[in-house]
């Protein structure tokens, strides 16, 4: 009788330890898909608010033929701030990105805010008036608590001004 | 009763993880909502901007070049966001005047946009909102 009850209680306990790592397995299943969702939503979020659009005239964009750089103009369209320090450029080929951009915001200021006008220059060497090239630049979107969320990202087939 | 145990443990389980997802649903359900309205109004946006170069005209004694800028869609533009490509160089001093308001060019409403050039030039571009560009290549010298 004694051995039965014992019995009965091991298997109770079993029982319990069991469930109870199936029902935190389950909370922490539950809880990753949550972040998940969350954080998915947020990028989606960044990626439609993060935009930008190269402005320059397609068939004189200023190159330096003596030094070798070429100007790109690039407005924010979107609706959050874009990242300066994540700006790639490029063009005929050459990616530039950080210090070998030199970057100033037209109107002043530090932040790529909602319709500015952020003027990057760089080194793209041998660059011929009358051919065709295609540039391109990217950049990602920044919240309002400094997370980058999106990509912004636009292309122009330009000649250099003569 | 282990078993009723187990199952009253399963269900705890289950309720405590769908109380934990419900916080981050529904700040996936508010972004979701917020960039699908977000993308409707911008589509809207960039639909309705529109703005053309009436006149452009290049005074050789005095070196002014004076762009005539009409907002020639149903959306208002802001001052601030026109920019002025002369021969594919931006302009980063324009004078904009005329109009009835000094923040926005309202719909049908035309702007003066004047720049000091050092040289005749050939083709101008105004870009504004969303880079709605207008274009005009005849400019007029006076």
């Amino acid at each position: 009788m004694a051995s039965e009850s014992i019995s009965q209680l091991i298997w109770f306990i079993a029982t319990v330890l069991i469930t109870t790592s199936v029902a935190l397995l389950f909370i922490d299943v539950i809880d990753d898909y949550g972040g998940v969702l969350r954080d998915r939503a947020g990028r989606l979020k960044g990626e439609v608010e993060a935009e930008l659009e190269i402005i320059n005239d397609p068939l004189a964009v200023p190159y330096n033929s003596t030094t070798g750089n070429l100007t790109f103009y690039i407005k924010n369209t979107g609706s959050i701030k874009l990242s300066v320090d994540d700006l790639v450029v490029a063009a005929n080929g050459v990616a530039r990105a950080g210090n070998q951009i030199s970057t100033t915001i037209v109107g002043g200021g530090n932040d790529w805010l909602p319709g500015k006008v952020l003027v990057a220059v760089f080194t793209v060497g041998n660059l011929t008036s009358g051919v065709d090239y295609h540039g391109w630049a990217q950049t990602s979107g920044v919240t309002d608590g400094r997370k980058l969320a999106g990509t912004a990202w636009d292309t122009i087939d330009f000649q250099i001004a003569t | 009763m282990a078993t009723t145990a187990a199952w009253l443990i399963l269900m705890v389980g289950l309720i405590t993880g769908l109380i934990i997802i419900q916080h981050d649903v529904d700040v996936a359900t508010r972004d979701l909502k917020e960039t699908s309205r977000s993308l409707i109004s911008r589509q809207v946006a960039v639909k309705n901007t529109e703005c053309r170069i009436e006149k452009a005209v290049y005074n050789n004694s005095s070196g002014v070049l004076t762009v005539v800028l009409v907002n020639s869609g149903s959306e208002v533009i802001p001052r601030a966001e026109v920019t002025l490509l002369v021969d594919g160089h931006l302009q980063t001093t324009l004078n904009i005047t005329g109009g009835h308001s000094n923040k926005y060019i309202y719909p049908g409403e035309s702007v003066n946009i004047t720049v000091r050039l050092s040289n005749a030039p050939q083709r101008v571009i105004a870009v504004v909102s969303w880079g709605v560009a207008a274009m005009e290549c005849d400019i007029e010298r006076r």
